[in-house]
């Protein structure tokens, strides 16, 4: 990875294409999370902390491992934990690290007006650029994944970078160099991709899990977070990872036809306003007849 | 200690009063002693047993100790090695100095013995021997490096002054010296084999052999030479330590052989080298073992059974007890019908990581792990308060209730099992907070020794539980 992969590919909120879009080839990036082999020590969620040096957060025992009930605004980094019942009643502790999935086809963005308050990198990272944030919540929105949190002091939204910092000085991100059982893998997209299906395929093969797959969903155009689950056909299972994640039509039509509705309503009222004013010149005032006593 | 003969005690890296069996007990004892010495990185639980739960103010009054407490230095304040448990020694460098008057382990050591060895010289004392005449050449002697020490335990020939590159050269005539034999060969003349991180592997069976240094002899597996039939030859091919090489007379291999190097099969020199028969055994003659010479199966000295196989011998009749008043023992008879064990989490690390506000975060406070049936028996919720009870103490906490651990049934009898992490204690963030009860987890457990590795049986125990 380089500097040159954090070339801005796409800009929330922003009129145009993006600068320098097409004269640089990026290598997208991608974050493999193995939940098979993932032991719920919670490594990677102090060492995204300590990178991104996030202030202490007070926790309450909640009858879990889990350490919160969500992602937080300072906790991007979140192990969901869930006791799952298997079809022949046997019990199967699930585990899954909860993060921003980087979608290619990003809601967050999509929804945000706001200026380069999101940008997508060529590399597939997509990052919140807090100093044009403008705090309207929109990306909560946007996301089918439930990221973006809201800053009630600064009024600022935060998430997960996926270490942008680290990966343009071609390190992998903390949370991956943290992981001491190897679940966590960081490479390019298409290797990870692989690396991906041939773990699925040996679950299948010889691990007994007939329905081991990838979750890379297609719904927002595959994301740059992609898991191995023993169970691709029921992701809700591992703390409600949605089955078909979509950027909501609402955002889609917002932002999309009605957004050009709107500039044709609005480019339509001017014409109008400017073929009655040529048609039929300048309002004038009329002397209103004075009224007597 | 408890019976107040030992006067005092140095407590390094060890907080003895939480780690062992019986907690209070512990704390009673370090009560009768004059003086506790305690190096650690933070405040715990034996540095600070006078306040204990329990103890009243008048209480601590009249307890005599003088406790010392000295500002240890952290794992990365310090070089040195790290020994793991496939015996290699790796050594590590210093990530940051020591905070504040913090000061290394050896510094601390070394003025200590500088300071006894001084009143030794001008008072005397006991066995003045070994204290007055001990060598102590370190080129900074109040603060030894460890580089120093490392080569010092390896080892040396006083004739020439050179290292010693294996345990096959010491000698027992006064020639030579050394720390320890297992780490001869470590730091020979070539330098320090421990800080090596070669990470080639010629024969592609995860050997490793220039990553490290293994003791002994840098050799990876004990015993290879039960990887090979009585003729010599590999049991698996595709996994051969080491073989017979006929034309050469001697052991060969991707390992460094565990045996006498030029034994030929036709000798019949069994594997098991420090056996005198050089096999294993499963009948082990001769008073090997305090228990006997075969492998007997009991139970615990605290089960919610008798022993299957002979109830009227129930328990090994020669672990070590204490006949103390603080040492009792509870049976289903009188109610303690749970099985209780105690567990480390991976989100903290002993007694340590409770000062860290990370780990806190992690995990904020004790909980007592309970079956789903338990609970429902007894009306209780994840998150409500429970009392757990043993012979020895009681431990009251939140309880999580799980389906993870499952009711058993043993000998016809549903019986439940419960876990308690062991990392709180008196003092830390949720203990400050006052979000605990303040008892360490093994206040609940017993002190009984396996007669053999003098190893304390107390990851199983009785409890009653109750909801509070």
């Amino acid at each position: 990875m380089s500097r040159a992969t954090l070339r801005v590919q796409a800009i929330s909120g922003h009129a145009g294409s993006a600068p320098g879009t097409g004269t640089q080839r990026g290598e997208r990036v991608a974050k493999l999370i193995d939940t098979t082999t993932c032991i719920g020590c919670k490594a990677c969620e102090v060492a995204c902390l300590e990178w991104n040096d996030l202030p202490f957060r007070e926790t309450v025992f909640d009858n879990t491992y889990q350490t919160m009930p969500e992602t937080a605004w300072n906790y991007w980094n979140l192990i969901q934990f869930r006791e799952h019942t298997n079809e022949d009643g046997t019990l199967q502790w699930l585990m899954r690290k909860d993060q921003c999935m980087h979608c290619a086809e990003p809601g967050c963005l999509i929804a945000c007006p706001a200026d380069g308050a999101i940008v997508q990198y060529q590399n597939g990272i997509v990052d919140f650029q807090q100093e044009y944030c403008i705090g309207c919540q929109y990306c909560v929105a946007g996301c089918p994944f439930n990221i973006p949190k809201f800053n009630p002091a600064t009024k600022k939204m935060f998430k997960c970078t996926l270490c942008t910092d680290r990966v343009s000085q071609g390190l992998e991100p903390a949370c991956i160099k943290a992981c001491p059982t190897g679940c966590l893998h960081f490479g390019s997209k298409e290797d990870m991709s692989a690396m991906a299906q041939a773990r699925a395929a040996q679950l299948r093969e010889h691990g007994g899990h007939k329905n081991a797959g990838v979750y890379d969903p297609e719904g927002v155009g595959g994301t740059s977070v992609i898991y191995v689950l023993h169970d691709a056909t029921n992701p809700e299972a591992y703390g409600g990872l949605p089955k078909n994640p979509r950027v909501p039509l609402s955002v889609k039509l917002w932002k999309g036809p009605l957004k050009w509705l709107g500039n044709l309503a609005m480019i339509g009222g001017l014409i109008g306003v400017t073929m009655h004013y040529l048609r039929f010149g300048p309002k004038h005032v009329q002397a209103e007849p004075e009224e007597r006593e | 200690m408890y019976a107040g003969k030992i006067k005092g005690t140095f407590a390094f890296g060890m907080n003895g009063v939480a780690i062992g069996p019986n907690s209070q007990k512990n704390i009673d004892a370090l009560k009768k002693t004059d003086w506790l010495v305690v190096c650690e990185i933070y405040p715990d639980e034996t540095s600070e047993f006078w306040k204990s739960p329990g103890v009243t103010a008048d209480e601590m009054k009249k307890i005599p100790t003088t406790v010392y407490r000295l500002p240890g230095a952290g794992f990365a304040e310090k070089d040195g090695t790290f020994v793991n448990s496939a015996r290699w020694l790796q050594w590590k460098g210093v990530a940051l100095p020591p905070p504040g008057e913090a000061k290394l382990d050896q510094e601390i050591l070394a003025r200590i013995f500088l300071g006894v060895r001084e009143l030794y010289r001008k008072e005397g004392g006991k066995f003045p021997d070994p204290v007055l005449n001990v060598t102590w050449n370190y080129s900074e002697p109040a603060n030894p490096s460890l580089a120093e020490v490392a080569r010092e335990i390896n080892g040396r020939d006083l004739t020439t002054g050179q290292q010693l590159p294996g345990f096959g050269l010491l000698k027992d005539d006064g020639t030579t010296a050394c720390g320890n034999w297992i780490y001869c060969g470590s730091w020979p003349e070539a330098g320090p084999l421990m800080q090596r991180r070669g990470t080639e592997d010629p024969s592609g069976l995860g050997v490793y052999p220039n990553w490290a240094w293994s003791w002994p002899a840098n050799r990876r597996v004990l015993y290879n030479r039960a990887s090979c039939d009585p003729a010599g030859k590999p049991w698996d091919p595709a996994r051969a330590q080491i073989w017979w090489n006929e034309a050469q007379g001697k052991w060969v291999g991707n390992d460094v052989p565990d045996f006498k190097a030029d034994s030929a099969p036709k000798e019949h020199m069994g594997p098991f080298i420090m056996n005198p028969e050089g096999i294993g055994r499963i009948f082990a003659p001769l008073a090997a073992f305090a228990d006997g010479p075969l492998p007997e199966h009991y139970e615990p000295v605290e089960s919610p059974i008798e022993n299957p196989l002979h109830p009227k011998r129930s328990k090994n009749p020669v672990s070590k007890r204490f006949a103390s008043a603080e040492d009792k023992f509870g049976s289903p008879a009188e109610g303690y019908n749970i099985v209780c064990t105690t567990f480390r989490l991976t989100e903290h690390y002993h007694y340590w990581t409770k000062n860290n506000p990370m780990n806190v975060q992690l995990v904020p406070e004790p909980f007592v792990e309970m079956p789903a049936e338990l609970a429902d028996e007894l009306g209780l919720r994840g998150g409500e308060k429970v009392k757990v009870t043993s012979a020895r103490g009681h431990y009251v906490a939140k309880a999580m209730v799980t389906r993870r651990i499952k009711p058993m049934r043993i000998d016809g009898k549903k019986t439940y099992q419960i876990g308690i992490p062991i990392h709180w204690g008196y003092r830390g963030i949720a203990e400050d907070a006052g979000k605990t009860a303040l008892t360490p987890a093994n206040m609940l457990s017993p002190a009984a020794i396996d007669p053999n590795a003098y190893t304390p049986e107390f990851k199983g125990f009785l409890v009653k539980v109750e909801k509070v």
